[in-house]
């Protein structure tokens, strides 16, 4: 196997577990954005309501 | 140090969002109808000595709620208590506005009027006494012009500078009949160290549910002083709201409203402009007509290749330009189609598939020249770069079409189109205003179903929040465009793809309307709602909210198409070019076509063989192996197609799960290729966009070397046709695409807003929905005579409708 192809299932692996693994931490935050754009959205704060929530039990 | 929090408040589309962003630099979405905000959004306010928390509040009529998100501004003031509200008064509507503050000025909070619109007030030769006013109403007022930027440092110095005063709660009932029980009430509340001790009083003489609820003891002492008094004996016999409500406009009417002072005077039944539009765009008959036309106008400036009908109205020009597609420059066949000119969305769309087609030849033949594995440029090329350019190619279409609704939005006509539709919407049992989050849906179904929020009644909201997945969403319109574009290479007859895809929308808002009557006539029955929504005037867009809306959905789509899009087409292409015992499967297979005299070739050799011409015969794919033991030589190492794929782990799945398909047109009856359907429509749960990347994936595959030239999204079309699907199945393929369960997010969205027990429900109406209706038009479709079936159907599930209704009814008052 050739340098070239180690470096694309690197990086095809890598862009696999990054993108998961970033969902799975901001789903454990509370940010379950939608990905249409929060500026454009009516409702965009109710994405952050678990996060939020979080808050106001802390205090 | 603790940073000031300032609220927001005032009427729905009086421009608080509008002031938000001009205060915060942010980009909050603006709309010219009442009820865009539904939930609280917060901003930092910088521009001051010290940074201000500014809380941007859904739009409110009255502090006495009706609709969720009214609850949210009520308690947000009463609960959070911020140390300031701004009251945003829109100037153009004075009397109406100041309702809400005279409410406000009973909550011992600080507060700032800020006028807004004076600018379009001016316009008018109106003027307000501001200082007049301010001596009135106690509280500074601030001339301001949100969409200018007018004035804002202004009322923001004196919104700290009233910060930093305590104020003493005030009201303009001091003189009306029902103030001594007011007091009364006050007193108590005082007593008992209650906050804003005046606006509860109020509230609980107004007999208001919430305060009733959360002071009973006091409810009940205002009630036997209400009884003791004589005010049941009054022209509003006993109801203490409308009383209150009456005396506050006779307050407003006689205090505040002369502060106004007219430029010219309004003769009696003179017509302003909008009004005279409003004759036209919201007639009774003519109305829903011209809704029709414009939605059509925005699918032709979007998809059509034949831009104005000038190739078919002008015999010459499309003679011209179908001599110009003929000549295969692919440069030229960005702008021209065979029948005439390509609409502004056509243009784009082929330029950006141009670009990605380009793009991808270059990341091939950079592959190929570092001598990368054939298995490495077919992930990168074929898997990656195929997947996420088909999703990318469509982008400008999704824009222009985006555009288009933001265009129609900020003018002030979707506020007009909810009023027309509240006629036929009201027959199935849900209002006009329901309409507003569902022409949301055709943006995102996230941001539609928190817009329910703004409709009172519980049922039917749930009723719209399951209706809204089926108002096609801007992710399912490459679904939409690649298959009506299969649709045309077919050679039904149809020629234009903006005539299919608006069908498409179409349809996809008729089975919302059967679904809305069904719901509202079996499990949701409820009386409808009145629908009272205020016309906002119309309005020329503002070019910077058009580019902000645009930029923001293009970096979003963007951004998903290199995140979520991005790792689905590598598992697609991991899964579907692997076997379950992880054998790579492309590597010694070879793609053959077979003439209609049975021999079989070499699609290379037979390239060769017949020098410029394409291969319009049935192309069968095999391994190598089969190949050799046919006699044949092997032409070398060849790409792609080969039916081994069916061997894959995603074939085997697809095809395990494919005959679920089968009455809908898009399963067993395809043979070898058809779990490409069934895998498409799995995939689109995770995001809509999902769908073309999967056929984009697996094109290079499936059609790779059927037509030779066909590159991009021309090569999913290829794709498509290749699996030999009818036009009724992919129809039905579309309809099952726009009905079932939405992506992840809007899944997760429906759950938030509707509550676990409703949800599960909506999960199964998704599911069945989508699969009836594809099996309806598949049925209908291939065999025309199953619309009798149908009929039937349709007639005994109305037979059911009516009894079920007159044994719950029977019930409800046996019950009574």
């Amino acid at each position: 196997m050739k340098l070239i192809d180690i470096l694309i299932i690197v990086l095809a692996a890598v862009a696999v577990v990054g993108v998961v693994t970033a969902a799975i931490i901001r789903k454990k935050k509370g940010k379950t954005g939608c990905d249409c754009g929060c500026s454009s959205c009516a409702g965009c704060t109710a994405c952050h309501t678990a996060k939020d929530k979080d808050k106001n039990a802390d205090a | 140090m603790d940073v000031m929090n300032f609220a927001l408040a005032g009427n729905p589309n009086s421009g608080k969002t509008t002031l938000f962003n001009a205060l915060t630099g942010s980009t909050a979405h603006v709309g010219n109808w009442p009820g865009v905000t539904v939930d609280k959004k917060e901003g930092v306010y910088k521009k001051g000595s010290e940074p201000v928390s500014i809380i941007d509040l859904p739009g409110i009529y009255s502090l006495s709620p009706y609709t969720p998100e009214e609850v949210i501004a009520r308690n947000y003031i009463l609960d959070e208590r911020p140390a300031c509200i701004i009251n945003i008064v829109d100037a153009t509507n004075l009397e109406r506005n100041l309702y809400l503050t005279t409410q406000l000025l009973e909550v011992d909070i600080p507060m700032v009027v800020a006028l807004n619109m004076t600018d379009v007030l001016e316009k008018k030769g109106d003027d307000i006494d501001e200082k007049t006013l301010e001596k009135r109403l106690g509280v500074p007022v601030v001339e301001i012009s949100a969409l200018r930027e007018k004035g804002i440092d202004v009322l923001m110095e004196r919104a700290i500078e009233a910060a930093n005063t305590p104020r003493q709660a005030t009201s303009v009932l001091k003189g009306a009949a029902l103030y001594g029980a007011i007091e009364n009430a006050e007193i108590a509340f005082k007593l008992n160290g209650v906050t804003s001790p005046l606006f509860h009083a109020v509230k609980l003489v107004e007999r208001d549910e919430l305060e009733v609820k959360a002071h009973p003891a006091e409810a009940k002492a205002a009630e036997d002083f209400l009884a003791k008094s004589s005010h049941a004996e009054n022209e509003f016999g006993g109801d203490t709201e409308a009383e209150i409500a009456d005396a506050r406009y006779r307050y407003i009417s006689a205090n505040f409203s002369t502060t106004l002072k007219r430029g010219k005077e309004v003769k009696r039944g003179e017509l302003s402009k909008s009004d005279k539009v409003d004759k036209v765009l919201t007639n009774k008959w003519a109305g829903i007509p011209i809704f029709l036309v414009i939605l059509f106008a925005v699918f032709h400036v979007t998809f059509s290749e034949n831009f104005l009908y000038l190739g078919s109205i002008i015999p010459a020009f499309g003679d011209w330009c179908e001599g110009i597609a003929a000549m295969e420059n692919p440069w030229l066949s960005i702008f021209f189609s065979g029948e005439g000119f390509n609409s502004p969305g056509a243009i784009l769309f082929y330029l950006m598939d141009a670009c990605t087609a380009t793009v991808g030849e270059w990341i091939n033949l950079g592959l190929t020249n570092a001598g990368a594995a054939s298995w490495a440029i077919g992930l990168v090329c074929d898997g990656i770069w195929g997947g996420i350019a088909a999703v990318l190619s469509f982008v400008p279409q999704i824009l222009v079409l985006f555009l288009c609704f933001s265009i129609l939005e900020d003018s002030g006509y979707m506020a007009r189109v909810a009023f027309i539709l509240d006629r036929i919407f009201r027959r199935f049992g849900v209002s006009g205003r329901a309409f507003m989050p569902m022409i949301m849906g055709f943006g995102c179904s996230i941001p539609a179903m928190i817009n329910t929020r703004t409709l009172a009644d519980e049922k039917e909201r749930t009723a719209t929040v399951r209706v809204i997945p089926f108002f096609s969403c801007g992710a399912k319109a490459p679904i939409l465009t690649a298959i009506a574009g299969a649709i045309i290479a077919m050679g039904t007859g149809v020629q234009s793809e903006d005539l299919i895809v608006f069908s498409m929308y179409l349809l996809g808002m008729v089975v919302a309307i059967i679904s809305l009557l069904l719901m509202r006539s079996t499990t949701m029955r409820g009386e409808t709602p009145p629908f009272v929504m205020e016309l906002p005037a119309y309005h020329m867009p503002r070019f910077k909210n058009l580019m902000i809306h645009l930029w923001d959905k293009l970096k979003h789509y963007v951004k998903k198409a290199f995140t979520i899009i991005l790792v689905s087409c590598i598992v697609i292409w991991v899964l579907s070019n692997f076997s379950w015992n992880w054998t790579f499967l492309i590597k010694d297979c070879v793609e053959y076509v077979e003439l209609d005299s049975g021999v079989l070739m070499s699609l290379e050799q037979w390239l060769a063989a017949n020098p410029g011409m394409e291969w319009e015969g049935n192309v069968l794919l095999m391994h190598a192996t089969e190949w050799s033991a046919l006699g044949y030589v092997l032409p070398g190492e060849l790409v792609a197609a080969n039916i081994s794929m069916n061997e894959s782990i995603l074939g085997s799945i697809g095809m395990l799960i494919q005959p679920i398909f089968t009455p809908l047109g898009f399963g067993s009856q395809l043979g070898a290729w058809g779990w490409v359907f069934a895998v498409a429509a799995i995939t689109g749960l995770i995001a809509k966009e999902n769908v073309i990347a999967t056929f984009g994936s697996l094109a290079a595959c499936i059609a790779g070397g059927i037509i030779a030239s066909e590159t991009g999204v021309e090569e999913v079309g290829a794709m498509i046709t290749a699996t030999n699907i009818s036009v009724p199945a992919l129809i039905s393929f579309i309809m099952f695409n726009m009905t079932t369960i939405p992506c992840f997010a809007a899944v997760a969205s429906a759950k938030g807003e509707l509550g676990k027990g409703k949800f599960k429900w909506t999960l199964v109406f998704w599911l069945v929905a989508s699969y009836l209706v594809g099996c309806i038009v598949y049925t209908i479709g291939a065999w025309w005579w199953t619309a009798f079936i149908w009929a039937a159907v349709v007639a005994l599930t109305v037979v059911g409708i009516v009894l079920y209704n007159k044994k719950a009814d029977k019930k409800a008052a046996l019950l009574k």
